[in-house]
Protein backbone atom coordinates (compact mmCIF):
# COMPACT_ATOMS: atom_id res chain seq x y z
CA UNK A 1 0.00 0.00 0.00
CA UNK A 2 2.80 2.48 1.00
CA UNK A 3 4.53 0.98 -2.22
CA UNK A 4 2.03 2.39 -4.49
CA UNK A 5 2.03 5.95 -2.43
CA UNK A 6 5.36 6.18 -2.99
CA UNK A 7 5.45 4.92 -6.20
CA UNK A 8 3.29 7.70 -6.86
CA UNK A 9 4.61 10.93 -4.80
CA UNK A 10 8.03 9.25 -5.37
CA UNK A 11 8.29 9.08 -8.97
CA UNK A 12 6.15 11.96 -10.76
CA UNK A 13 7.33 15.04 -8.76
CA UNK A 14 11.01 14.57 -10.25
CA UNK A 15 9.47 15.34 -13.50
CA UNK A 16 6.49 17.69 -12.48
CA UNK A 17 7.89 20.86 -13.95
CA UNK A 18 7.13 19.47 -17.42
CA UNK A 19 3.47 19.58 -16.91
CA UNK A 20 3.20 23.05 -15.67
CA UNK A 21 2.63 23.88 -12.37
CA UNK A 22 -1.07 23.57 -12.46
CA UNK A 23 -0.71 19.51 -12.48
CA UNK A 24 1.54 19.66 -8.94
CA UNK A 25 -0.97 21.94 -6.57
CA UNK A 26 -3.81 19.58 -8.20
CA UNK A 27 -2.61 16.63 -6.87
CA UNK A 28 -4.47 15.76 -3.35
CA UNK A 29 -4.83 12.43 -2.37
CA UNK A 30 -8.37 12.51 -2.22
CA UNK A 31 -8.46 13.43 -6.37
CA UNK A 32 -6.16 10.91 -7.67
CA UNK A 33 -8.79 8.57 -9.62
CA UNK A 34 -10.75 11.69 -11.50
CA UNK A 35 -8.55 12.36 -14.18
CA UNK A 36 -8.32 15.71 -14.39
CA UNK A 37 -6.52 17.46 -17.36
CA UNK A 38 -3.20 17.94 -15.93
CA UNK A 39 -3.46 15.45 -13.26
CA UNK A 40 -1.05 12.53 -13.12
CA UNK A 41 -2.23 9.11 -13.94
CA UNK A 42 -2.22 6.39 -11.26
CA UNK A 43 -1.15 2.77 -11.49
CA UNK A 44 -4.47 1.74 -11.90
CA UNK A 45 -6.00 4.53 -14.72
CA UNK A 46 -1.90 3.11 -16.55
CA UNK A 47 -3.12 -0.15 -16.22
CA UNK A 48 -6.25 -0.22 -17.21
CA UNK A 49 -5.23 2.53 -19.69
CA UNK A 50 -2.55 -0.18 -21.52
CA UNK A 51 -5.29 -2.85 -21.82
CA UNK A 52 -7.65 0.32 -23.27
CA UNK A 53 -9.69 -0.66 -20.30
CA UNK A 54 -11.21 3.08 -19.47
CA UNK A 55 -14.54 4.23 -20.24
CA UNK A 56 -14.86 7.04 -22.59
CA UNK A 57 -14.44 10.39 -21.07
CA UNK A 58 -11.38 9.18 -18.76
CA UNK A 59 -9.49 7.52 -22.10
CA UNK A 60 -9.79 10.63 -23.65
CA UNK A 61 -8.11 12.85 -20.31
CA UNK A 62 -5.80 9.87 -20.10
CA UNK A 63 -4.52 10.22 -23.47
CA UNK A 64 -4.40 14.17 -23.60
CA UNK A 65 -2.02 14.03 -20.46
CA UNK A 66 0.34 11.77 -21.43
CA UNK A 67 1.19 13.37 -24.61
CA UNK A 68 1.83 16.10 -22.34
CA UNK A 69 3.63 14.41 -19.53
CA UNK A 70 6.84 12.73 -19.23
CA UNK A 71 6.49 11.22 -16.22
CA UNK A 72 3.55 9.55 -17.23
CA UNK A 73 4.81 8.54 -20.35
CA UNK A 74 7.98 7.06 -18.22
CA UNK A 75 5.62 5.07 -15.87
CA UNK A 76 3.07 3.81 -18.64
CA UNK A 77 6.18 2.87 -20.97
CA UNK A 78 7.83 0.58 -17.92
CA UNK A 79 4.43 -0.29 -16.77
CA UNK A 80 3.85 -2.02 -20.25
CA UNK A 81 7.79 -3.58 -20.27
CA UNK A 82 6.49 -5.49 -17.23
CA UNK A 83 3.45 -6.54 -19.04
CA UNK A 84 5.72 -7.30 -22.22
CA UNK A 85 7.77 -9.17 -20.09
CA UNK A 86 5.35 -10.92 -18.44
CA UNK A 87 3.47 -12.05 -21.38
CA UNK A 88 6.64 -13.16 -23.07
CA UNK A 89 7.43 -16.12 -20.66
CA UNK A 90 7.51 -19.16 -22.08
CA UNK A 91 5.18 -21.63 -22.03
CA UNK A 92 5.89 -24.87 -20.31
CA UNK A 93 5.30 -28.11 -22.17
CA UNK A 94 3.45 -30.63 -20.08
CA UNK A 95 5.81 -34.38 -20.65
CA UNK A 96 3.16 -36.67 -20.20
CA UNK A 97 -0.66 -36.66 -21.34
CA UNK A 98 -3.26 -36.52 -19.09
CA UNK A 99 -5.89 -37.69 -20.70
CA UNK A 100 -7.92 -40.32 -18.45
CA UNK A 101 -7.63 -44.10 -19.08
CA UNK A 102 -9.96 -46.54 -19.84
CA UNK A 103 -10.82 -47.47 -15.88
CA UNK A 104 -12.90 -44.35 -16.04
CA UNK A 105 -14.94 -44.99 -19.21
CA UNK A 106 -16.54 -48.01 -17.00
CA UNK A 107 -16.30 -46.59 -13.52
CA UNK A 108 -15.70 -43.34 -12.97
CA UNK A 109 -18.42 -41.99 -15.36
CA UNK A 110 -20.84 -41.13 -12.67
CA UNK A 111 -22.37 -38.03 -14.33
CA UNK A 112 -25.73 -38.22 -13.38
CA UNK A 113 -24.95 -40.01 -9.46
CA UNK A 114 -22.24 -38.08 -8.42
CA UNK A 115 -24.17 -34.70 -7.43
CA UNK A 116 -25.91 -37.62 -4.34
CA UNK A 117 -21.78 -38.27 -3.03
CA UNK A 118 -22.99 -35.28 -0.56
CA UNK A 119 -25.34 -37.17 0.52
CA UNK A 120 -23.55 -40.21 2.03
CA UNK A 121 -23.26 -39.18 5.75
CA UNK A 122 -27.37 -38.88 5.80
CA UNK A 123 -27.77 -42.26 3.85
CA UNK A 124 -25.56 -43.64 6.53
CA UNK A 125 -27.59 -42.22 9.33
CA UNK A 126 -30.76 -43.61 7.66
CA UNK A 127 -29.08 -46.82 7.10
CA UNK A 128 -28.44 -46.93 10.51
CA UNK A 129 -31.93 -46.06 11.40
CA UNK A 130 -34.03 -48.43 9.17
CA UNK A 131 -31.66 -51.22 10.49
CA UNK A 132 -32.75 -50.33 14.73
CA UNK A 133 -36.52 -50.48 13.16
CA UNK A 134 -35.81 -53.37 11.43
CA UNK A 135 -34.27 -55.28 14.67
CA UNK A 136 -37.05 -53.24 16.57
CA UNK A 137 -39.95 -54.32 14.30
CA UNK A 138 -38.28 -58.05 14.41
CA UNK A 139 -37.39 -58.35 17.80
CA UNK A 140 -41.63 -57.45 19.07
CA UNK A 141 -42.35 -59.92 16.33
CA UNK A 142 -41.14 -62.98 17.35
CA UNK A 143 -42.10 -61.47 21.32
CA UNK A 144 -45.70 -61.57 20.18
CA UNK A 145 -45.16 -64.85 17.92
CA UNK A 146 -43.92 -66.55 21.27
CA UNK A 147 -46.78 -65.01 23.09
CA UNK A 148 -49.43 -66.01 21.07
CA UNK A 149 -51.89 -63.14 22.25
CA UNK A 150 -54.82 -62.61 20.90
CA UNK A 151 -55.11 -60.17 18.06
CA UNK A 152 -56.39 -57.29 20.20
CA UNK A 153 -53.45 -57.01 21.85
CA UNK A 154 -51.35 -57.50 19.19
CA UNK A 155 -52.93 -54.31 17.32
CA UNK A 156 -52.40 -52.12 20.70
CA UNK A 157 -48.59 -52.87 20.64
CA UNK A 158 -48.95 -51.54 16.82
CA UNK A 159 -50.64 -48.37 17.88
CA UNK A 160 -48.20 -47.70 20.88
CA UNK A 161 -45.03 -48.77 19.12
CA UNK A 162 -45.26 -45.88 16.45
CA UNK A 163 -46.39 -43.37 18.72
CA UNK A 164 -43.26 -43.29 20.85
CA UNK A 165 -39.99 -42.41 19.27
CA UNK A 166 -38.11 -44.50 16.78
CA UNK A 167 -35.07 -45.27 18.82
CA UNK A 168 -37.89 -46.90 21.46
CA UNK A 169 -39.33 -49.12 19.01
CA UNK A 170 -36.10 -51.17 19.13
CA UNK A 171 -37.05 -51.53 22.69
CA UNK A 172 -39.93 -53.78 21.44
CA UNK A 173 -39.74 -56.51 25.15
CA UNK A 174 -40.22 -53.15 27.11
CA UNK A 175 -42.91 -52.57 24.73
CA UNK A 176 -44.71 -55.39 24.75
CA UNK A 177 -44.44 -55.28 28.49
CA UNK A 178 -46.45 -52.39 28.97
CA UNK A 179 -49.58 -53.82 26.87
CA UNK A 180 -52.14 -54.94 29.27
CA UNK A 181 -51.95 -51.27 30.51
CA UNK A 182 -53.15 -50.41 27.45
CA UNK A 183 -55.92 -52.80 26.51
CA UNK A 184 -58.60 -49.79 26.33
CA UNK A 185 -56.78 -48.09 23.84
CA UNK A 186 -56.52 -51.66 21.78
CA UNK A 187 -60.42 -51.85 22.03
CA UNK A 188 -60.80 -47.90 21.59
CA UNK A 189 -59.21 -48.42 17.75
CA UNK A 190 -61.71 -51.29 16.85
CA UNK A 191 -60.13 -54.69 15.74
CA UNK A 192 -61.37 -57.45 17.34
CA UNK A 193 -62.47 -59.82 13.94
CA UNK A 194 -62.79 -63.27 13.91
CA UNK A 195 -59.57 -65.18 12.99
CA UNK A 196 -60.52 -66.63 9.99
CA UNK A 197 -61.23 -63.31 8.56
CA UNK A 198 -57.87 -62.06 9.61
CA UNK A 199 -56.49 -64.26 7.62
CA UNK A 200 -58.44 -63.65 4.22
CA UNK A 201 -57.30 -59.93 4.74
CA UNK A 202 -53.54 -61.18 4.94
CA UNK A 203 -53.89 -62.79 1.74
CA UNK A 204 -55.60 -59.85 0.41
CA UNK A 205 -52.13 -57.73 1.51
CA UNK A 206 -49.87 -59.65 -0.35
CA UNK A 207 -51.00 -57.38 -3.36
CA UNK A 208 -50.48 -54.53 -0.97
CA UNK A 209 -47.01 -55.22 -0.36
CA UNK A 210 -45.41 -52.58 -3.01
CA UNK A 211 -47.86 -50.03 -1.79
CA UNK A 212 -46.24 -50.84 1.78
CA UNK A 213 -42.57 -50.53 0.64
CA UNK A 214 -43.32 -47.55 -1.09
CA UNK A 215 -44.44 -46.01 2.06
CA UNK A 216 -41.49 -47.19 3.91
CA UNK A 217 -39.35 -45.48 1.35
CA UNK A 218 -41.24 -42.62 1.85
CA UNK A 219 -40.11 -42.65 5.31
CA UNK A 220 -36.60 -43.55 4.22
CA UNK A 221 -36.71 -39.91 2.23
CA UNK A 222 -38.17 -37.64 5.40
CA UNK A 223 -35.31 -39.39 7.52
CA UNK A 224 -33.37 -38.28 5.49
CA UNK A 225 -34.25 -34.53 6.16
CA UNK A 226 -35.73 -34.51 8.81
CA UNK A 227 -35.48 -37.93 11.01
CA UNK A 228 -38.03 -36.34 13.75
CA UNK A 229 -40.70 -36.39 10.99
CA UNK A 230 -40.79 -40.19 10.24
CA UNK A 231 -43.24 -40.77 12.76
CA UNK A 232 -46.07 -40.10 11.01
CA UNK A 233 -45.32 -42.47 7.97
CA UNK A 234 -44.16 -45.48 10.17
CA UNK A 235 -47.40 -44.76 11.72
CA UNK A 236 -48.83 -45.25 7.89
CA UNK A 237 -47.03 -48.54 7.05
CA UNK A 238 -48.32 -50.64 9.79
CA UNK A 239 -51.78 -49.14 9.73
CA UNK A 240 -52.26 -50.47 6.01
CA UNK A 241 -52.36 -53.90 7.61
CA UNK A 242 -54.08 -53.27 10.83
CA UNK A 243 -55.47 -55.47 12.43
CA UNK A 244 -54.15 -58.43 10.50
CA UNK A 245 -51.11 -60.67 12.04
CA UNK A 246 -49.33 -60.56 8.62
CA UNK A 247 -48.47 -57.04 9.17
CA UNK A 248 -45.46 -57.56 11.48
CA UNK A 249 -43.93 -59.50 8.26
CA UNK A 250 -45.27 -56.65 5.96
CA UNK A 251 -43.64 -53.95 8.15
CA UNK A 252 -40.44 -56.70 8.02
CA UNK A 253 -40.66 -56.98 4.54
CA UNK A 254 -40.82 -53.47 3.42
CA UNK A 255 -37.69 -52.16 6.11
CA UNK A 256 -35.66 -55.09 4.76
CA UNK A 257 -36.12 -53.68 1.44
CA UNK A 258 -35.47 -50.17 2.62
CA UNK A 259 -32.63 -51.15 4.53
CA UNK A 260 -31.39 -53.18 1.29
CA UNK A 261 -31.89 -49.77 -1.32
CA UNK A 262 -29.93 -47.76 1.15
CA UNK A 263 -27.10 -49.93 1.56
CA UNK A 264 -26.97 -50.78 -2.61
CA UNK A 265 -27.00 -47.05 -2.79
CA UNK A 266 -24.64 -46.20 -0.06
CA UNK A 267 -21.93 -49.09 -1.64
CA UNK A 268 -22.74 -47.79 -5.29
CA UNK A 269 -22.05 -43.97 -3.91
CA UNK A 270 -19.09 -45.29 -1.72
CA UNK A 271 -17.58 -46.90 -4.86
CA UNK A 272 -18.01 -43.92 -6.84
CA UNK A 273 -16.19 -41.60 -4.77
CA UNK A 274 -13.56 -43.83 -4.66
CA UNK A 275 -13.37 -43.33 -8.67
CA UNK A 276 -12.92 -39.76 -7.60
CA UNK A 277 -9.14 -41.07 -6.93
CA UNK A 278 -6.62 -39.45 -9.43
CA UNK A 279 -4.27 -42.18 -9.58
CA UNK A 280 -7.45 -44.70 -10.02
CA UNK A 281 -6.77 -44.73 -13.69
CA UNK A 282 -3.43 -43.71 -14.28
CA UNK B 1 -25.06 -53.41 -26.54
CA UNK B 2 -24.39 -56.62 -28.94
CA UNK B 3 -24.87 -55.42 -32.44
CA UNK B 4 -22.68 -52.46 -32.79
CA UNK B 5 -21.71 -51.45 -35.93
CA UNK B 6 -18.05 -50.29 -35.33
CA UNK B 7 -17.84 -48.04 -38.51
CA UNK B 8 -20.23 -45.34 -38.22
CA UNK B 9 -21.43 -44.06 -34.56
CA UNK B 10 -24.39 -41.94 -35.10
CA UNK B 11 -22.88 -38.93 -33.18
CA UNK B 12 -19.70 -38.14 -35.46
CA UNK B 13 -22.33 -38.31 -38.23
CA UNK B 14 -24.37 -35.47 -37.17
CA UNK B 15 -22.00 -33.40 -36.35
CA UNK B 16 -20.08 -33.40 -39.25
CA UNK B 17 -21.52 -31.20 -41.57
CA UNK B 18 -21.00 -28.41 -38.95
CA UNK B 19 -17.48 -29.11 -38.12
CA UNK B 20 -16.67 -28.87 -42.06
CA UNK B 21 -18.31 -25.47 -42.15
CA UNK B 22 -16.35 -24.49 -39.30
CA UNK B 23 -12.90 -25.85 -40.82
CA UNK B 24 -13.88 -23.87 -43.85
CA UNK B 25 -14.81 -20.49 -42.33
CA UNK B 26 -11.63 -18.28 -42.99
CA UNK B 27 -13.24 -15.72 -41.03
CA UNK B 28 -11.29 -14.55 -38.20
CA UNK B 29 -13.87 -13.14 -36.03
CA UNK B 30 -15.62 -16.52 -35.99
CA UNK B 31 -12.64 -18.71 -34.79
CA UNK B 32 -12.68 -18.62 -31.05
CA UNK B 33 -17.18 -19.13 -31.25
CA UNK B 34 -15.93 -21.89 -33.53
CA UNK B 35 -13.46 -23.57 -30.74
CA UNK B 36 -16.30 -22.56 -27.80
CA UNK B 37 -18.71 -24.44 -29.99
CA UNK B 38 -15.98 -27.61 -30.75
CA UNK B 39 -15.84 -27.93 -26.52
CA UNK B 40 -19.69 -27.32 -25.95
CA UNK B 41 -20.13 -30.25 -28.37
CA UNK B 42 -17.15 -31.97 -26.62
CA UNK B 43 -19.39 -31.87 -23.35
CA UNK B 44 -22.05 -32.48 -24.54
CA UNK B 45 -20.37 -35.95 -25.82
CA UNK B 46 -18.91 -36.28 -22.07
CA UNK B 47 -21.90 -35.64 -20.59
CA UNK B 48 -23.07 -38.46 -22.37
CA UNK B 49 -20.67 -41.03 -20.84
CA UNK B 50 -18.08 -40.10 -23.97
CA UNK B 51 -14.45 -40.58 -22.07
CA UNK B 52 -13.49 -40.34 -25.93
CA UNK B 53 -15.06 -36.53 -26.00
CA UNK B 54 -13.58 -35.63 -22.60
CA UNK B 55 -10.25 -36.72 -23.15
CA UNK B 56 -10.49 -34.29 -26.46
CA UNK B 57 -11.19 -31.89 -24.21
CA UNK B 58 -8.19 -32.92 -22.13
CA UNK B 59 -5.85 -32.88 -25.66
CA UNK B 60 -7.41 -29.39 -26.10
CA UNK B 61 -6.69 -27.60 -22.46
CA UNK B 62 -4.31 -29.74 -20.64
CA UNK B 63 -1.20 -27.39 -21.65
CA UNK B 64 -3.21 -24.03 -20.71
CA UNK B 65 -4.05 -25.82 -16.97
CA UNK B 66 -0.71 -27.29 -16.86
CA UNK B 67 1.22 -23.69 -17.09
CA UNK B 68 -1.46 -22.29 -14.88
CA UNK B 69 -0.57 -24.87 -12.46
CA UNK B 70 3.31 -24.85 -12.98
CA UNK B 71 3.23 -21.09 -12.37
CA UNK B 72 1.04 -21.25 -9.14
CA UNK B 73 2.58 -24.22 -7.63
CA UNK B 74 5.90 -23.40 -9.20
CA UNK B 75 6.69 -27.64 -8.97
CA UNK B 76 6.61 -29.69 -12.30
CA UNK B 77 5.44 -32.55 -9.93
CA UNK B 78 2.84 -30.66 -7.99
CA UNK B 79 1.76 -29.02 -11.27
CA UNK B 80 1.11 -32.48 -12.99
CA UNK B 81 -0.78 -33.77 -10.33
CA UNK B 82 -2.80 -30.55 -10.17
CA UNK B 83 -3.50 -30.97 -13.68
CA UNK B 84 -4.23 -34.55 -13.88
CA UNK B 85 -6.76 -34.21 -10.52
CA UNK B 86 -8.73 -31.41 -12.34
CA UNK B 87 -9.24 -33.48 -15.17
CA UNK B 88 -10.57 -36.22 -13.20
CA UNK B 89 -12.57 -33.67 -11.39
CA UNK B 90 -14.23 -32.07 -14.38
CA UNK B 91 -14.70 -35.47 -16.16
CA UNK B 92 -17.01 -36.95 -12.38
CA UNK B 93 -18.61 -33.52 -12.42
CA UNK B 94 -19.02 -32.99 -15.90
CA UNK B 95 -22.65 -32.83 -15.57
CA UNK B 96 -22.43 -29.47 -13.45
CA UNK B 97 -21.24 -27.77 -16.26
CA UNK B 98 -24.06 -25.04 -17.02
CA UNK B 99 -21.77 -22.47 -18.65
CA UNK B 100 -20.93 -21.52 -22.03
CA UNK B 101 -17.33 -21.69 -21.87
CA UNK B 102 -15.14 -25.02 -21.03
CA UNK B 103 -11.51 -23.20 -20.23
CA UNK B 104 -12.75 -21.00 -17.55
CA UNK B 105 -14.55 -23.99 -15.72
CA UNK B 106 -11.08 -26.01 -16.20
CA UNK B 107 -9.57 -23.65 -14.62
CA UNK B 108 -11.52 -22.66 -11.86
CA UNK B 109 -11.42 -25.98 -10.72
CA UNK B 110 -7.41 -25.99 -11.29
CA UNK B 111 -6.97 -23.09 -9.34
CA UNK B 112 -8.92 -24.04 -6.52
CA UNK B 113 -6.79 -27.35 -6.60
CA UNK B 114 -3.32 -25.17 -6.61
CA UNK B 115 -4.82 -22.78 -3.49
CA UNK B 116 -5.54 -25.61 -1.47
CA UNK B 117 -1.98 -27.10 -2.10
CA UNK B 118 -0.39 -23.59 -1.71
CA UNK B 119 -2.33 -22.91 1.61
CA UNK B 120 -1.67 -27.01 2.44
CA UNK B 121 2.01 -26.04 2.00
CA UNK B 122 1.81 -22.99 4.28
CA UNK B 123 4.04 -21.10 1.75
CA UNK B 124 7.44 -21.79 2.23
CA UNK B 125 8.99 -19.16 1.76
CA UNK B 126 12.29 -20.53 0.35
CA UNK B 127 10.43 -22.04 -2.52
CA UNK B 128 10.20 -18.59 -3.84
CA UNK B 129 14.14 -17.61 -3.92
CA UNK B 130 14.57 -20.40 -5.85
CA UNK B 131 16.78 -18.71 -9.03
CA UNK B 132 15.41 -22.04 -10.75
CA UNK B 133 11.62 -22.27 -10.60
CA UNK B 134 10.94 -25.39 -12.79
CA UNK B 135 12.58 -28.58 -13.70
CA UNK B 136 10.83 -28.57 -17.17
CA UNK B 137 12.75 -26.82 -20.18
CA UNK B 138 10.41 -23.66 -21.45
CA UNK B 139 9.22 -23.63 -24.54
CA UNK B 140 10.13 -20.28 -25.93
CA UNK B 141 9.34 -21.20 -29.25
CA UNK B 142 5.46 -21.25 -28.72
CA UNK B 143 5.23 -17.43 -28.28
CA UNK B 144 8.23 -15.70 -29.58
CA UNK B 145 8.16 -14.58 -33.14
CA UNK B 146 11.53 -15.93 -35.01
CA UNK B 147 12.21 -13.40 -36.05
CA UNK B 148 13.69 -11.57 -32.74
CA UNK B 149 16.79 -10.75 -32.50
CA UNK B 150 19.19 -12.76 -30.81
CA UNK B 151 20.30 -10.31 -28.52
CA UNK B 152 17.29 -8.91 -27.61
CA UNK B 153 16.13 -12.19 -26.86
CA UNK B 154 19.21 -12.68 -24.29
CA UNK B 155 17.79 -9.77 -22.69
CA UNK B 156 13.97 -11.25 -22.72
CA UNK B 157 15.40 -14.23 -21.23
CA UNK B 158 17.64 -13.09 -18.82
CA UNK B 159 14.49 -10.73 -17.33
CA UNK B 160 12.75 -13.54 -17.65
CA UNK B 161 14.33 -15.05 -14.60
CA UNK B 162 13.93 -12.52 -12.38
CA UNK B 163 10.48 -11.60 -13.20
CA UNK B 164 9.60 -15.28 -12.46
CA UNK B 165 10.66 -14.31 -9.02
CA UNK B 166 9.28 -11.41 -8.85
CA UNK B 167 6.34 -13.24 -9.69
CA UNK B 168 6.28 -15.88 -6.88
CA UNK B 169 6.90 -13.26 -4.29
CA UNK B 170 3.46 -11.60 -5.04
CA UNK B 171 0.53 -12.32 -3.07
CA UNK B 172 -1.71 -15.18 -4.52
CA UNK B 173 -4.49 -13.07 -5.64
CA UNK B 174 -2.14 -10.95 -7.56
CA UNK B 175 -0.40 -13.75 -8.95
CA UNK B 176 -3.16 -15.45 -10.42
CA UNK B 177 -4.03 -11.81 -11.98
CA UNK B 178 -0.77 -11.55 -13.58
CA UNK B 179 -0.89 -14.90 -15.27
CA UNK B 180 -4.05 -15.09 -16.17
CA UNK B 181 -4.15 -11.91 -17.75
CA UNK B 182 -0.77 -11.22 -19.01
CA UNK B 183 1.24 -14.46 -18.92
CA UNK B 184 -1.85 -16.29 -20.58
CA UNK B 185 -3.57 -13.64 -21.74
CA UNK B 186 -6.74 -14.40 -21.19
CA UNK B 187 -9.45 -11.56 -20.74
CA UNK B 188 -10.38 -9.53 -17.75
CA UNK B 189 -14.08 -11.36 -18.22
CA UNK B 190 -12.25 -14.64 -18.03
CA UNK B 191 -10.41 -14.08 -15.37
CA UNK B 192 -13.29 -12.76 -13.34
CA UNK B 193 -15.30 -16.27 -14.49
CA UNK B 194 -11.88 -18.17 -13.38
CA UNK B 195 -11.55 -16.47 -10.37
CA UNK B 196 -14.87 -15.82 -8.74
CA UNK B 197 -14.04 -12.17 -7.99
CA UNK B 198 -16.44 -9.15 -9.92
CA UNK B 199 -14.50 -7.20 -12.60
CA UNK B 200 -13.48 -4.59 -11.12
CA UNK B 201 -11.90 -6.36 -8.41
CA UNK B 202 -10.03 -8.07 -11.31
CA UNK B 203 -8.87 -4.57 -12.55
CA UNK B 204 -7.29 -3.54 -9.33
CA UNK B 205 -5.48 -7.24 -8.57
CA UNK B 206 -4.06 -7.01 -12.72
CA UNK B 207 -2.89 -2.61 -11.68
CA UNK B 208 -1.23 -3.85 -8.49
CA UNK B 209 0.38 -6.52 -9.73
CA UNK B 210 1.79 -5.03 -12.41
CA UNK B 211 3.12 -1.97 -10.20
CA UNK B 212 4.76 -3.95 -7.29
CA UNK B 213 6.16 -6.48 -10.30
CA UNK B 214 8.02 -3.29 -12.11
CA UNK B 215 9.14 -2.30 -8.72
CA UNK B 216 10.31 -5.14 -8.03
CA UNK B 217 12.14 -4.88 -11.67
CA UNK B 218 13.33 -1.41 -10.75
CA UNK B 219 14.68 -1.98 -7.32
CA UNK B 220 16.50 -5.52 -7.99
CA UNK B 221 20.36 -3.88 -8.66
CA UNK B 222 21.21 -7.84 -10.89
CA UNK B 223 18.33 -6.32 -13.36
CA UNK B 224 17.36 -2.94 -13.10
CA UNK B 225 19.70 -1.76 -15.86
CA UNK B 226 18.59 -4.51 -18.26
CA UNK B 227 15.18 -3.46 -17.64
CA UNK B 228 15.66 0.31 -18.05
CA UNK B 229 17.37 -0.77 -21.37
CA UNK B 230 13.99 -3.10 -22.36
CA UNK B 231 11.51 -0.59 -21.14
CA UNK B 232 13.06 1.49 -23.48
CA UNK B 233 13.31 0.22 -27.09
CA UNK B 234 11.62 2.69 -28.83
CA UNK B 235 14.08 5.50 -28.80
CA UNK B 236 14.53 7.12 -32.26
ZN1 LIG C 1 1.53 12.90 -15.41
Amino acid sequence: MDERQDQESGVSPNNAPADGGAGHSERGPSRRRSAHLDQHLDTDALSAYLDDRLDEPERTLAASHLARCEACQGDLAELQATVALLSGLPQYRPRRSFELGPAYASRGQPSRFSRFLPLIPALRVAAAVVALLLVGVTAADIRFADDTRPPAQQAVSRSTAPSTSETEATEGRQTSEDLPAADDAGSSAGVAEPAGEQADRALQAVPAAPATVAASNRTADTSLAAPAEADPATDRAPSTGSNRPSAWRLAEVGLALVLLWLLVGLVGLQRLRGTSDPRAGA
Amino acid sequence: MVVDPPSDPPLPLAARPEAAAQVDGPNDAAAPDAEAMLDLRLVRGAQQGELASFNSLVRRHEQAVFNVCLRLLRDAHAAEDATQETFVKGWTAIHTFRGELVRPWLLRIATNRCYDLLRARHRRPARSLDAEPFEIEPDWTSQAGQEEHPESFAVRAELALHLERALAALPDDQRLAAILIDVQGYGYEETAAITGAALGTVKSRISRARARLRQMLRDDPACAELFERFGRPTED
